[in-house]
């Protein structure tokens, strides 16, 4: 739960333990059959509360994402749109037209439609994505010269990596030859950049119908006369590609197919277990996605189900957490589903995650790059922000830490070491080097003066509970809690 | 073994095994390249500054520093994009040929301009690696690692973060810093690294422990400091104590130096980007001497260099603001006295491909220019000029390795055995 969601609370692992395990994985994989949160919101809103998309800026589209994080039943499709935001990494840096929040939201939602569905559909939805489209230059892209970015990337970075580069799997002709299959495709996205009304054109549950493309087209429009319609040599195959056919010959075609499974394979296991798995370990992954023509689904069922090594013991913390997930994983660990997050992706800025801003089509490097000092105090100063007591606008009520406090069973004669272990055992839920422990303690214990004295729930509780805050606030600090 | 045993394990073994002799004598191998520690520490301490500034997404470098012997050539390969020959400023040591220079500079560098007629700035043509690769990823890998051999550079340490762990200190958390984030460069096994972000008024911004949970701040610092004295087998957790110890122990003397920072008389930074912003944060902390921090090198980085479309009008744009921010910061360490400590070095992952595309744009290429900038710096072009008539698959050819510029940078700024951070000898250029 805590790798393949948003984290778990003590009490709601032993209901999952409970239930057994392959219920839990089903739960968690076939989420549509978990009824939403009607508090998820379904679509953006302004600071006002307009829902006019024609509105709509960027700062809307992470407030309404991070709720949706916050709140949702279904976590994995939420983790996976944020491991595909990832993956086709695409910044508002530059799809900064009026249009570009508009766009972002609706590719955000084309990596929701597809989140564990169909990697073949996933490419093909993105080959018209109207945010990708411009992201990626394909809407300046003609007949008589052929924008190379989309195509490099595609083979780079979305379907089979530098890997498959330096082992000659694809080549600097086939990139070449494949931006020609792109060739006008970004042609009609003009019309999207008119406005338009989100009944016709978004969200983009249905990719074909927002942007038209050659050789589709019949009516000898731009779109048309700038596609390449002569015949393109990919992988040594000659054929009249156009942009799908591309994608399904990386899918079909070996050993390019091969390679984009073992790809994928690899980095969906990384993101859920641990760093460079066992190449048996990515061979048996990337076999379900063959068997299963690359459906993301019943992959990550398997993974979660019949690959040991995902149990490991080197799998647990292995992974450094992604900001966003420190940042919505302590919010539901600490029982905070009221807070806000209109601003909140100033935070993850500071984390070195600004969604919607990842730093280049590559995504987020993540691993150390998650650690600098500057970004330690990012994810401690978020932290300390949400523990802070205020009278008027209170992020963690007082409620909730008595709520926490029953939760726990802890009494007003608990002791301090009993209260530091329950809150380790809720947030970190790993044991702390004994010296960490009694610092911890320690910190409970000493008065303002910094002297070791007592410490009791009751006298913390009539003054806003300062020590358990100050307490929670340390341990969501600590490097022990940092990854999954 | 951990970070910081690994690093003592080079330092003390050299050291022990052959103490009163200034000659490398021992071999330890880390994060795959082996590295030799000097006897003696002699580099260490005298103030001298590097600065990185790396201009991420590939420069198109054929409209930075223009042909104009081969104008012609240019700007049929470019109808779209050409900057017109007449808006071409005079580049400070070109060469000529027949009485007319045949390089030029992008009009982009006006404010700029002084500095490189002051001799104060060198420009490095040709530059690049053996069989260059199209890929960002893969090339600024190679930049950061100056390692171009494709494993090793997916996987391998920093330049400067190999150099730091062997000349650098053991103890200043400060010793290298990252603006913004941090890049591979400064990352090695034993170096010490700090990430600090700018504000508008290139103030450290976040940097220090908020404390306002309750417990009182002492009390709450005492007790983050505190860490677990076992190797922990769980990746970077390491990482993690060093980071937060750095930044806490660190924080005091960022506030205090960029607090006792005044902008030197008639100095202006322009504001409204984050590169501004970003080198105003390394001026203010390059040139406090209360507290003086004893930082050796600094990176940042100036993104949006990927022009594949709408070139001609992004592009002046960045190198507009390259120029301006570099312009306030090289006067305003020469108003504080320490022009002749700094040098600059920047760099891109690559050129760009010398035909433009229809998007107004240019695709990805080889050959780019480095610059050296700074008081020390023996201005003028280095490395031949770029032949335009003699390309590969429609790309320029290089033909001085990238790591003779860090080769004279460890040698002749940093201190230290290029050869032990570089694993080669590659010839310099005199730009030092």
């Amino acid at each position: 739960m805590r790798r393949a969601a948003f984290g778990a609370r003590p009490d709601e692992i032993a209901q999952k333990v409970n239930q057994g395990l392959e219920a839990t994985v089903d739960e968690l994989v076939n989420y549509e059959q978990t009824p939403e949160d009607p508090a998820v919101p379904a679509a953006p809103q302004t600071a006002q509360g307009s829902s006019d998309i024609a509105l709509i800026t960027i700062d809307d589209v992470a407030s309404w994402w991070l709720s949706r994080m916050l709140l949702t039943k279904r976590p994995l499709q939420e983790r996976m749109v944020l491991f595909w935001h990832d993956h086709y990494a695409t910044s508002y840096e530059k799809v900064n037209d009026p249009n570009g929040a508009k766009h972002l939201y609706w590719q955000n939602q084309l990596e929701r439609q597809h989140a564990t569905g169909n990697f073949r559909a996933l490419n093909k939805g993105m080959n018209r994505d109207a945010a990708m489209l411009r992201w990626l230059d394909t809407i300046t892209s003609t007949k008589a010269s052929p924008n190379e970015n989309y195509a490099r990337e595609l083979f780079e970075i979305f379907m089979l990596g530098l890997t498959a580069y330096e082992n000659g799997v694809y080549t600097e002709a086939d990139v070449q030859q494949s931006a020609r299959a792109f060739t006008g495709w970004g042609w009609n996205l003009l019309r999207l950049d008119q406005p338009v009304s989100p009944a016709v054109n978004g969200p983009a549950t249905d990719p074909t119908t927002v942007v038209p493309i050659p050789p589709d087209v019949n009516d000898n429009g731009t779109a048309a006369r700038q596609h390449d319609y002569t015949d393109k040599t990919v992988f040594g195959v000659v054929q009249n590609f156009n942009g799908d056919q591309i994608i399904d010959l990386v899918l079909d075609h070996e050993p390019q197919r091969t390679y984009s499974a073992r790809m994928l394979a690899e980095k969906l296991f990384e993101h859920f277990a641990y760093e460079n798995p066992e190449d048996y370990i990515v061979d048996h992954i990337a076999a379900v996605l063959l068997r299963t023509n690359f459906n993301i689904k019943q992959t990550l069922r398997d993974l979660f189900l019949n690959v040991k090594e995902f149990y490991s013991d080197r799998a647990i913390h292995s992974i450094v957490k992604w900001p966003a997930y420190y940042m919505i994983s302590s919010l539901r660990l600490l029982g905070l589903k009221n807070v806000n997050p209109r601003g909140a992706n100033n935070s993850l800025r500071s984390m070195g995650q600004w969604l919607f801003w990842p730093p280049d089509v590559f995504g987020w490097p993540g691993r150390e790059d998650w650690i600098t000092t500057s970004q330690t105090f990012a994810r401690a100063n978020w932290a300390d922000g949400v523990c802070t007591f205020r009278a008027a606008n209170a992020q963690m009520p007082n409620d909730s830490i008595e709520a926490l406090r029953v939760l726990g069973g802890l009494t007003d004669t608990s002791t301090p070491e009993q209260v530091v272990d329950y809150f380790t055992s809720l947030l970190v839920q790993r044991q702390l080097s004994s010296n960490v422990r009694q610092a911890l303690v320690d910190f409970l214990k000493k008065n303002t003066q910094g002297v070791i004295g007592t410490f009791s729930i009751t006298s913390d509780k009539t003054s806003n509970y300062p020590k358990i805050r100050g307490l929670i606030h340390l341990l969501l600090s600590r490097p022990e809690y940092q990854n999954y | 073994m951990s970070k910081q045993s690994r690093r003592e394990f080079i330092k003390t073994g050299a050291r022990a095994a052959g103490a009163g002799l200034a000659l490398p004598v021992i071999n330890r191998t880390a994060m795959g390249t082996t590295i030799v520690k000097e006897l003696i520490d002699t580099t260490v301490g005298d103030g001298k500054v590097f600065v990185i500034v790396e201009l991420a997404g590939g420069n198109d470098m054929l409209n930075t520093v223009i042909p104009l012997r081969q104008y012609s050539t240019y700007a049929s390969f470019r109808t779209r994009i050409a900057i017109p020959q007449g808006n071409v400023l005079p580049l400070y040591g070109a060469s000529t040929f027949n009485g007319q220079p045949t390089m030029g500079l992008a009009p982009s560098f006006q404010s700029l301009k002084p500095v490189f007629d002051a001799g104060k700035v060198a420009v490095i043509q040709s530059a690049h690696y053996p069989n260059p690769n199209l890929s960002h990823d893969f090339s600024r890998r190679i930049y950061y690692t100056a390692i171009p051999t494709s494993n090793i550079a997916l996987q391998g340490t920093g330049w400067i973060g190999r150099h730091s762990a062997l000349y650098g200190s053991d103890t200043n958390s400060l010793d290298t810093i990252g603006i913004g984030g941090v890049s591979k460069t400064l990352y090695a096994s034993g170096a010490k690294v700090s990430g600090i972000s700018a504000n508008n008024d290139g103030n450290p911004t976040g940097y220090s422990l908020s404390t306002a949970s309750g417990g009182g701040t002492t009390n709450q610092t005492t007790a983050a400091l505190v860490m677990d004295p076992a190797d922990s087998p769980i990746p970077y957790q390491q990482l993690w104590e060093t980071s937060v110890t750095d930044a806490i122990t660190g924080s005091t003397q960022v506030a205090a130096a960029a607090g006792s920072y005044v902008t030197a008389p008639g100095v202006t930074y322009p504001t409204g980007n984050s590169f501004f912003n970003g080198l105003k944060l390394i001026a203010k902390l390059a040139c406090s001497s209360s507290p003086t921090l004893g930082t050796r090198v600094y990176y940042i980085s100036q993104g949006g260099y990927d022009t594949h479309a709408t070139e001609n009008t992004d592009q002046p744009v960045l190198l507009a603001r390259l120029s301006d921010g570099l312009k306030a910061f090289y006067d305003d360490l020469a108003g504080h006295g320490i022009g002749d400590k700094v040098v600059v070095l920047i760099w891109s992952e690559f050129g760009r491909r010398v035909a433009d595309n229809a998007s107004n744009g240019t695709d990805h290429g080889t050959a780019t220019d480095m610059f050296v900038l700074g008081g020390a710096v023996k201005g003028g072009v280095y490395g031949p000029d770029p032949d335009l008539l003699n390309l590969t698959s429609g790309n320029l050819r290089w033909s001085v390795d990238f790591r003779s510029v860090y080769s004279e940078i460890i040698s002749k700024w940093l201190g230290g055995d290029p050869q032990q951070v570089l694993g080669g000898s590659f010839p310099q250029l005199g730009f030092l």
